[in-house]
């Protein structure tokens, strides 16, 4: 083993240490919320280029078209949530009737796939 | 004749590995089957640990030649002879020097930076913050291993383990450590990789003690997404600032930042593909069963090495609470818009030390998704830890 090192020697070590690791990332910190900044205002830019630009028939159609899928959608998972029920009433020799399918409060912010990919990627422990 | 039989079958007994087998060499074996239980079994970081743990087995085997650390002394002008090595070494002893000439750390940073997605830390550069805040614990573990008496660079290999960082870890510790010291590259690579599996069991509770239930619910807002020209610029941008900043970083970083520049650019899918695969694999392989060589039994059995998992844990510990008391300074100022839990991410270790952050948040609030903001810390630990390795080795 060596001998042993000196306080101020070890102090002087932390303190360069930690100063450099922080200046270099204030100065990454700066460097990169400059860059962001640029883009979102290059972005907003281009937007408001587009935005005035083509006729607002482009605008609408996608709206309009948005709105039957989300039904479809809402009347897929309803079909899925009856097709479940009956399978478990087949099961166990009951009938049972969906009266109402509702979201649950808090969890409306994130679908079932999000939550799947969500479980997955926390599972190993 | 049955004389020569017997005389033959004495000095071929005498001759054989089972002859020069003592006790310490039994004992390294029956630790390095240890490892490969935790590798195998417990899956603690099998791709490093069981390379790691199978070159133990190797290098503990007596006169099998594969690894003689002799070799690597440094001569008068200052470096190894790798003639000597590249003529009189082992199949171990040519691998290894791919460590000792710091090589493959700075590999296995390529093949991490196509696999590291910066996004999150672009989109909220202050993340940086909570990445160099949970580099303090490689700091604080330096005092701890100056107070024990252990020499300039000895505790500055100890306390790299608290970046959480496998590859850095041995750079650092394989550039710093002398043969006079009572510790090797092994030992600090067992170490940090032992921990980095651990990260699950040792954060959580640091993480809940040090903060309250209301912190610990708080959802963050959604990330803004982050274009593909900011994802080409940053790793140029980093690569140019940290290598001017700490020079001594530099292999590191830009490695780690070519990779990340191979990804994103989206025009080397080809060599995205075989650095993130086919080389990663290799230098894997590699730097595993070579750094496994080091730890013979004189360099394991001594009172450094339990130093090195006392400090090498303490340095985990101090690395995440600094961390989360960072996010709860940054808590403060945002007015409570930043959960603090993100802030033990900052140690690296990716992407384990992020899921921790995200499954603790989930336990008070289950539809809490901080996974994301974690990995902005996540990531930019490793460009803190790598900065801190640049520090350590141009001071020391």
């Amino acid at each position: 083993m060596e001998m042993q090192m000196e306080m101020s020697y070890v102090f002087a070590v932390v303190i360069t240490g930690l100063v450099v690791v922080f200046l270099g990332l204030v100065l990454l910190i700066a460097f990169i919320s400059i860059i962001g900044k640029i883009f979102t205002a290059v972005d907003a830019k281009k937007k408001n280029k587009s935005a005035a630009a083509p006729a607002p028939k482009a605008v609408q159609a996608p709206a309009a078209a948005a709105a039957p899928v989300a039904a479809a959608d809402d009347d897929e998972i309803i079909a899925v949530i009856s097709a479940a029920v009956a399978m478990m009433g087949a099961a166990d020799g009951k009938s049972y009737r969906v009266k109402s399918v509702k979201a649950a409060p808090g969890a409306a912010s994130r679908s079932a796939w999000a939550m799947a990919g969500l479980k997955e990627t926390t599972n190993p422990f | 004749m049955f004389e020569i039989f017997k005389e033959a079958i004495v000095s071929l007994a005498q001759s054989s590995g089972f002859a020069a087998l003592g006790i310490k060499e039994i004992i390294m074996i029956l630790i390095s089957f240890v490892f490969m239980y935790l590798a195998i079994a417990k899956n603690f970081e099998p791709l490093l640990l069981l390379p790691i743990s199978f070159g133990m087995l190797l290098t503990n085997l007596p006169l099998s030649g594969l690894y003689n650390p002799d070799l690597f002394i440094i001569n008068e002008e200052g470096h190894i002879d790798v003639l000597n090595v590249l003529t009189n070494g082992g199949l171990l002893d040519l691998l290894y020097l791919g460590v000792k000439l710091q090589v493959y750390p700075p590999l296995i940073f390529l093949g991490i930076g196509t696999m590291t997605d910066f996004s999150p830390l672009i989109a909220n550069p202050k993340s940086f913050l909570l990445g160099a805040a949970a580099q303090a614990g490689i700091f604080f573990t330096f005092i701890g291993a100056a107070l024990l008496g252990m020499s300039a660079t000895e505790a500055g290999s100890i306390a790299i383990i608290g970046g959480a960082d496998g590859p850095t870890a041995i750079y650092v510790s394989s550039k710093l450590l002398k043969p006079t010291d009572t510790i090797d590259t092994g030992t600090i690579a067992l170490a940090a990789y032992t921990y980095m599996a651990l990260v699950p069991i040792i954060q959580p509770p640091i993480m809940k003690l040090l903060t309250t239930k209301k912190e610990r619910s708080v959802v963050m807002e959604q990330l803004r997404t982050v274009s593909k020209t900011e994802k080409i610029i940053f790793p140029i941008a980093v690569t140019i600032v940290i290598s001017l900043l700490v020079p001594s970083a530099a292999p590191l970083v830009g490695m780690l930042m070519l990779g990340n520049l191979l990804k994103e650019s989206g025009v080397c899918n080809r060599l995205v593909d075989t650095a993130q695969n086919a080389l990663m694999n290799i230098v894997t392989i590699f730097l595993g069963v070579s750094v496994g060589a080091t730890t013979q039994a004189d360099k394991i059995l001594n009172v450094s090495f339990a130093k090195v998992i006392i400090l090498g844990v303490i340095a985990f510990g101090i690395g995440t609470a600094c961390g989360v008391l960072f996010g709860k300074i940054m808590y403060v100022v945002t007015k409570g818009k930043v959960n603090p839990l993100i802030g033990s991410a900052g140690v690296s270790a990716v992407p384990m030390a992020a899921r921790v952050s995200q499954k603790v948040g989930a336990q008070e609030n289950p539809t809490n998704f901080l996974l994301m903001h974690a990995m902005g810390p996540n990531v930019a630990g490793v460009i803190g830890s790598a900065v801190a390795a640049g520090v350590l080795l141009s001071i020391i």
